[in-house]
C-alpha cells in the first residue's frame, strides 16, 4: 500500500516536472504577412518590423492595453516646468549582453534617432535636448510645450538601444545582432523566413511565458489561414475577412477581433468648387452607404466611423455622424445650387480595398446626381499627387500611431499642414487651428480633452472628409494558446503568451 | 491559275493533309476556334454583363441562372471568362504581334546585311536576352507600372530575342542559296529581295514559334497579374481573375478554378495547334508524330 | 579548353554591362519617389531632402549609374533603401533557398520527364504516350500559381501530408514547392526527349541495330538515349531561365524565403538597389548555367570538342 501511494506520488511529481519542463522549453509559432525589414528600432518604420521588436526592446514609457500610459523602462516621471520632463529610470535593468541600463543610454538612444535620423524621428522633433542627471534620472527638454509627449516616447521606434552593441555590430546592428532589454533575446533571423527569439531569462520585469518564439512572415493571406489551421503556426496575425468568415467555428481555432488606430477617410479638395461649400461636403456624407461597405468589402472588419479619430484615441468623442440618407444629401445640394449635381472624380490608389470603397460609392453617388469617374493611382506617385491638391475627392487612411489626438488631428486639419504634410483637404478654420495648437500645449488631461472635444466637432460640422470607418483586424490563434490579448497598435506582446 | 500558284497550293494542301492527321492538333484548333468565337460574340453567348455587381448574390455556386457561379462581387464568372477571353487573347495577340514585328525586322537586318548592323543587333539582343522573358517582362511593367497595355508592351518586348535571333539563322541559312545570289546579280532590290525570297522562306518556323510564343504570353501576363502588376480590377483578363478571387477560394472556389481552366484550355490548344504545325511544317519528322 | 571558357566569360562582361544599364534606366523611369516611399506619410519636408541628398537622389542618372558600376566591380552593390543592409548580404542570405528549390526542380523534371519521353518515344502513338504527352501539355500550359494553390489545397489542407507554406528545415517544406516549380520543366522536357528519342531512332545505325535483332529496349538505351540526351541537356538549361521566372511565383506561393520573392517585394517597395542587385545576379546565373550547359554539351558531343581551341 505504501509503496503503491509512493509510486503515486512519485508519478505525480515526475508528471508535474515533465510538464513544467515542456512549458519551459514551449515554442510559440507566430505568423504575420511580411518578414521584418530591420530589427534595429531605429531602422524602417514598418509594422512586420515593430512586431518583432518590441519583444525585444523596450521604451521608456508603454501604452497599456487601454492606451494609457504606464511605466516602462522609467518607472515615474514628473513635468519639472512647461517643456521640462523628468524621468525615474528602473535601477535593476541589464541589456542582453549584461551591460546595465542608465541614464546615458537614453541620452544615447535619443541622438542616435535624430542622428541618422531614424525614419520616425518626426515623433522627436520637439525634444531639444536629453540630459542625465544621474545614472538613474534623466530630463528631457523640449524646444516649446508639447503635451503628447508621453504618447510619443511610447511609440516603439524611440526603444532604447546599447550603445556599446550598437557600436560593436556596425551594419549589422538590426540583422544579425539586435541587443534590447526585453522580455525575448534575438536569436537568430532566417532572411525571409523566421526570426527566432528565446527567452531573456534575466528579465527585470515578469518572465516571458514562452521558452522561444518563432516569427514568421507569410505574404499570401489564405496560405497563412492554412498553416494556422493545419497548425504549422500557433497564431496568424491579420486574417482576411474572407478566410475569418470560413475560419470561424473551426474547432480548435479561436478568432480574435480587436480595434485599431487607422482609420479611413475620403478627403475633399475644399479649395476647389463645388467642395468649397460645406453643404456639399455634408451632402456627400449623407449619401454614401457606409454601412454597404462594412458589410460587403470589410466583411465587419471595421466599423462606421462618425468622426475623425478612431474610438480608441484618447479623447476620441463618441459621434454619430451623417447618416445614410440620400433625400436629405439631394436637399442638401440643391440648397447648394446643385439640384441637378455635377461631376466629379474620386482618386484612389491601386489598393484592392479601396478600388472596391471608390466602385461602391460611385454608385452610391449617381443615386444623388454626381456623375463620378474614379481614377486609379499608383502609390508610388499617389501621396505625391494628393499632396499637390490636383484632386477633386481622394480615399486614404490614416494611422494613429501614438493614440493621441495630436497626431491624428494636427497633420490633417491644421492649415500650417497643407498638402504632403498631411492636410490633402486644404481644410483651413482659424478655431480649429487654435484649438490644435492649445491642445499641443494645455498639460491638465481634463481640459485637453475638452480642447479637443469642440475641435471634432467642428470638423464633423465642417465636413472637410467624408467620414468612413475606422478598422478592425483579426487575429487567429490556436485553442491552446491562452494570454494573448491584441495591442490596438497592431504590435502584440507576445511575452504574456503560453500555450496549455 | 499560274503554275507557280499551283504549285504553292499544292504545298500548303500538303501541309494541310498532313496537319489534320495530326488528331490532337484537330481537335486543339477546334476548341481553339470555339474560344475565339465566343470571345468575338460575347454579348451573344451571355446575356449577362461582365461588371455588373450584385453584393447580394455573391460567391454562387453555379445554377442555372449563373453557369459557373458568380465572384466576389456577384458578378458572373461565364460572362467575365467570356469577356476576358477577348483581353486574354489580346494579350497573346498584341504582344506576339510587337515581338514578331520587331523581332523579324531586326533579324532580318542583321542577317542579311551582318557587319556592324548585325553586330550592334545582336549585342542588343544579347542583353535582352540576358534574362529570362517573364524576368525581363516583370522588370519592364515594374518601371511603367501595372496595367494591361504596359503588360502586352513588356511582354512583347521580352519576346523579342527570339524573333529576331530565330530571323537571323533563317536568313544566313537562305542568303547564300542559288536563287537569291541570282536574284542578286540580276539587279534586285535588296528589300525586294528580303520580302519576296527570304521571308517566304523562313515562314514555317516563324508560324511555329508564333504560336507556341502566344500560349507562353498568355501565361505570362497572368503571372505578372498574379503579382498584382498585370491588368487591374475589375478589368475581367483571367490571370488577374484568379489574382484576386484567391482569398475567396476556400469559400468558392469557382472564381479561381473557372479562370484557371479557362487559361489552361487557351494554352494547352495554342500548344497542340504549335505543335501540330512544327510536324508538319518540318519535314523530317513528318512520318513521326 | 580554358581558353574557350575564358573567351566566353569575357564576351558576358558587355552583355552584363548592358543589362545592368538597362534596368538602370528602367528603375529611373519608375514613378515615385523613394524617399517619400522610405519615410511615409506625414515626414516633413527637410527630412525628405536631406535622406534624398545622403541617397545622392539628388544627382543626374549617369553619375548614380558611373557609382554604382565603380561599386559593383568590387562586388558592393549598395544598400537597400528599406533595411539599410548590404544589397550583397541580403542577396547572399537568400541564394542557398532559391538554390535548393531551383535543383530539386530540376532532379524532379530530369527524373520524371526523361524516363516519360524515352517511354513515349519507343511506342508512339500508343496509349502511353498520349496519355503522357497530353500529360506533358497540361503541365505546360498550368499556370504555376493555381497549381500551386490547389496542391496546397490538397496536400496540406485536406491529406495533412506536407506543410504548405515556408522553408523552417526538413525536406517536407520542400516538396510541394519542387513541384510546383519543377512542373513545367518536366513536361517540356517529357517533350523534348520524346521527340529527340524519335529523331534518333530513325537514324541509320539504330535501325542497323534493330534489323540485326538486338532487343528494343537495349537499343534505345544504349544507343539512342546517350545522343537523345544531347538535346535535352541544352533545353535543361533553357529551363532554367523558366525555373528563375517560376521562382518568382512558386516562393511568393509558398513564402519560400528565395530571391525571387524579394525581387517581388523590392520592386513593390521600390527598393531600387535591391532590385538592380537581384536581377544581375538573375542575369549572371543564367549566363552561368548556360555557359556549363554549353560546356557539358560539349563533352556529350565529341564532335563539337574541336570547336575549342
Amino acid at each position: 500500500m505504501l509503496r503503491k501511494s509512493l509510486l503515486v506520488v512519485f508519478l505525480v511529481v515526475a508528471v508535474a516536472v515533465a510538464g513544467a519542463g515542456a512549458a519551459g522549453a514551449q515554442t510559440l509559432t507566430v505568423a504575420q504577412g511580411a518578414d521584418p525589414v530591420s530589427l534595429d528600432p531605429h531602422g524602417e518604420n514598418d509594422q512586420p518590423s515593430a512586431r518583432v521588436r518590441v519583444q525585444i526592446f523596450e521604451t521608456l514609457v508603454n501604452h497599456g492595453y487601454d492606451l494609457e500610459i504606464v511605466p516602462g523602462l522609467a518607472k515615474s516621471w514628473r513635468q519639472l516646468d512647461e517643456v521640462t520632463w523628468e524621468f525615474k529610470l528602473q535601477d535593476n535593468v541589464r541589456f542582453h549582453n549584461g551591460d546595465p541600463f542608465t541614464a546615458a543610454d537614453v541620452k544615447y538612444s535619443f541622438e542616435r534617432i535624430k542622428e541618422l535620423p531614424s525614419p520616425a524621428a518626426f515623433l522627436l522633433d520637439s525634444v531639444e535636448e536629453v540630459v542625465v542627471v544621474d545614472a538613474y534620472t534623466v530630463k528631457i527638454v523640449l524646444s516649446e510645450p508639447f503635451a503628447p509627449i508621453l504618447a510619443h516616447l511610447a511609440h516603439p521606434s524611440n526603444a532604447i538601444v546599447n550603445r556599446r552593441s550598437v557600436e560593436e555590430a556596425g551594419d549589422d546592428f538590426g540583422s544579425q545582432v539586435a541587443v534590447g532589454t526585453g522580455p525575448f533575446v534575438f536569436e537568430d533571423w532566417v532572411a525571409g523566413s523566421h526570426v527566432t527569439l528565446i527567452r531573456n531569462e534575466e528579465y527585470w520585469g515578469e518572465p516571458a511565458k514562452a521558452g522561444r518564439l518563432v516569427i514568421r512572415g507569410i505574404p499570401e493571406n489564405t496560405v497563412r489561414a492554412i498553416e494556422l489551421e493545419t497548425g504549422g503556426v500557433d497564431i496568424a496575425y491579420n486574417i482576411d475577412p474572407m478566410d475569418e468568415l470560413r475560419l470561424s467555428g473551426t474547432p480548435g481555432l479561436v478568432l480574435d477581433k480587436y480595434e485599431t488606430l487607422s482609420t479611413s477617410y475620403i478627403g475633399f479638395n475644399v479649395e476647389k468648387a463645388p467642395f468649397d461649400d460645406v453643404r456639399v461636403r455634408q451632402a456627400i456624407n449623407h449619401a454614401l452607404d457606409v454601412e454597404a461597405v462594412v458589410d460587403y468589402i470589410y466583411t465587419g472588419q471595421a466599423s462606421p466611423a462618425g468622426g475623425p479619430l478612431p474610438p480608441l484615441v484618447w479623447g476620441a468623442l463618441e459621434m454619430e455622424g451623417y447618416e445614410y440618407n440620400p433625400e436629405k444629401a439631394k436637399e442638401l445640394l440643391a440648397e447648394a445650387g446643385y439640384p441637378d449635381g455635377f461631376s466629379t472624380t474620386l482618386w484612389t490608389n491601386d489598393n484592392a480595398q479601396r478600388m472596391q470603397i471608390a466602385e461602391m460609392f460611385q454608385a452610391d453617388l449617381a443615386e444623388v446626381g454626381i456623375d463620378v469617374e474614379v481614377l486609379t493611382v499608383p502609390w508610388s506617385t499617389y501621396l505625391e499627387e494628393t499632396g499637390n491638391g490636383k484632386h477633386d475627392m481622394f480615399i486614404l487612411g490614416w494611422v494613429t500611431v501614438t493614440a493621441d489626438p495630436d497626431y491624428g488631428l494636427y497633420a490633417l486639419f491644421h492649415s500650417s499642414q497643407f498638402g504632403d504634410p498631411g492636410n490633402r483637404s486644404f481644410y483651413a478654420n482659424e478655431r480649429v487651428d487654435e484649438l490644435l495648437e492649445l491642445g499641443r500645449l494645455e498639460a491638465d488631461p481634463e481640459k485637453r480633452a475638452a480642447i479637443y472635444a469642440e475641435a471634432q466637432e467642428l470638423i464633423v460640422e465642417e465636413a472637410p472628409w467624408a467620414f468612413l470607418i475606422a478598422t478592425m483586424e483579426v487575429n487567429g490563434m490556436r485553442d491552446n494558446v491562452e494570454g494573448f490579448v491584441a495591442h490596438p497598435a497592431g504590435h502584440h506582446d507576445l511575452s504574456t503568451v503560453y500555450k496549455k | 491559275m499560274t503554275d507557280k500558284a499551283a504549285k504553292s497550293q499544292s504545298h500548303f494542301a500538303r501541309i494541310f493533309k498532313q496537319w489534320r492527321r495530326n488528331r490532337r492538333a484537330v481537335v486543339g484548333a477546334i476548341i481553339l476556334t470555339v474560344i475565339i468565337l465566343m470571345a468575338a460574340f460575347a454579348p451573344y453567348v451571355t446575356k449577362h454583363e461582365p461588371h455588373r455587381q450584385n453584393m447580394r448574390n455573391r460567391l454562387q455556386a453555379p445554377s442555372k441562372d449563373h453557369i459557373f457561379g458568380t465572384d466576389q462581387f456577384g458578378r458572373d464568372i461565364y460572362a467575365r471568362v467570356i469577356y476576358g477571353a477577348r483581353l486574354s487573347l489580346q494579350v497573346g495577340f498584341f504582344s506576339i504581334g510587337l515581338a514578331l514585328i520587331i523581332g523579324c525586322t531586326l533579324g532580318l537586318l542583321a542577317g542579311y546585311y551582318g557587319g556592324i548592323l548585325d553586330n550592334v543587333i545582336m549585342r542588343f539582343v544579347d542583353v535582352l536576352m540576358a534574362l529570362p522573358g517573364f524576368l525581363l517582362a516583370l522588370s519592364i511593367v515594374a518601371a511603367l507600372g501595372p496595367g494591361l497595355q504596359n503588360v502586352i508592351l513588356a511582354i512583347g518586348v521580352s519576346y523579342i530575342p527570339s524573333f529576331a535571333r530565330m530571323m537571323r539563322s533563317a536568313v544566313i541559312s537562305t542568303r547564300e542559296l542559288d536563287y537569291v545570289n541570282a536574284a542578286k546579280s540580276l539587279g534586285a532590290k535588296d528589300r525586294r529581295i528580303l520580302l519576296t525570297h527570304i521571308l517566304p522562306n523562313s515562314l514555317s518556323p516563324i508560324i511555329v514559334m508564333t504560336t507556341l510564343s502566344m500560349a507562353g504570353a498568355i501565361l505570362s501576363a497572368a503571372g505578372l497579374s498574379f503579382l498584382g502588376m498585370g491588368a487591374q480590377p475589375p478589368t475581367p483578363e483571367w490571370g488577374s481573375m484568379i489574382a484576386n478571387a484567391r482569398p475567396f477560394i476556400r469559400v468558392s472556389h469557382w472564381a479561381v478554378t473557372i479562370p484557371g481552366l479557362a487559361i489552361f484550355t487557351t494554352v494547352m490548344c495554342l500548344n497542340l495547334v504549335g505543335d501540330g504545325l512544327r510536324d508538319a511544317l518540318d519535314p523530317r519528322l513528318k512520318n513521326v508524330g | 579548353m580554358w581558353r574557350y571558357i575564358i573567351r566566353r566569360l569575357l564576351s558576358l562582361i558587355p552583355v552584363i554591362i548592358g543589362i545592368s544599364l538597362f534596368v538602370f534606366l528602367l528603375m529611373h523611369l519608375t514613378p515615385g519617389d523613394p524617399a517619400q516611399l522610405m519615410l511615409g506619410e506625414g515626414a516633413p519636408a527637410h527630412q525628405l531632402e536631406a535622406l534624398r541628398e545622403s541617397m545622392g537622389l539628388n544627382k543626374p542618372w549617369y553619375v548614380q549609374y558611373l557609382n554604382w558600376l565603380k561599386d559593383a566591380v568590387k562586388l558592393d552593390l549598395g544598400r537597400s533603401l528599406r533595411s539599410n543592409k548590404a544589397v550583397s548580404a541580403e542577396i547572399l542570405g537568400r541564394l542557398p533557398a532559391t538554390a535548393e528549390l531551383a535543383v530539386a526542380a530540376v532532379v524532379i523534371a530530369v527524373l520524371i520527364g526523361v524516363p516519360v519521353g524515352v517511354l513515349s518515344a519507343s511506342r508512339p502513338n500508343s496509349m502511353f504516350d498520349n496519355v503522357a504527352m497530353v500529360g506533358a501539355l497540361t503541365g505546360v500550359g498550368m499556370p504555376a500559381f493555381w497549381q500551386g494553390i490547389m496542391l496546397i489545397l490538397v496536400f496540406s489542407v485536406t491529406l495533412k501530408w506536407l506543410p504548405s507554406s515556408g522553408r523552417m528545415g526538413g525536406w517536407q517544406y520542400l516538396v510541394l514547392p519542387a513541384i510546383t516549380l519543377g512542373t513545367g520543366a518536366t513536361a517540356s522536357i517529357a517533350r523534348l526527349t520524346r521527340s529527340a528519342m524519335l529523331d534518333v531512332l530513325q537514324q541509320d545505325y539504330v535501325r542497323t541495330a534493330r534489323a540485326k535483332g538486338l532487343r528494343r529496349l537495349f537499343v534505345v538505351y544504349r544507343h539512342a538515349l546517350r545522343n537523345a540526351l544531347i538535346p535535352v541537356v541544352t533545353m535543361i538549361g533553357l529551363q532554367f531561365g523558366g525555373l528563375m521566372s517560376g521562382a518568382v511565383l512558386t516562393e511568393t506561393i509558398f513564402a519560400w524565403p528565395g530571391i525571387g520573392r524579394m525581387l517581388v517585394e523590392a520592386i513593390n517597395n521600390k527598393d531600387f538597389p535591391l532590385v538592380q542587385g537581384t536581377i544581375m545576379t538573375f542575369a549572371l546565373t543564367y549566363a552561368l548555367v548556360n555557359l556549363a550547359v554549353d560546356l557539358l554539351y560539349g563533352f556529350l558531343d565529341p564532335r563539337l570538342q574541336s570547336n575549342y581551341e
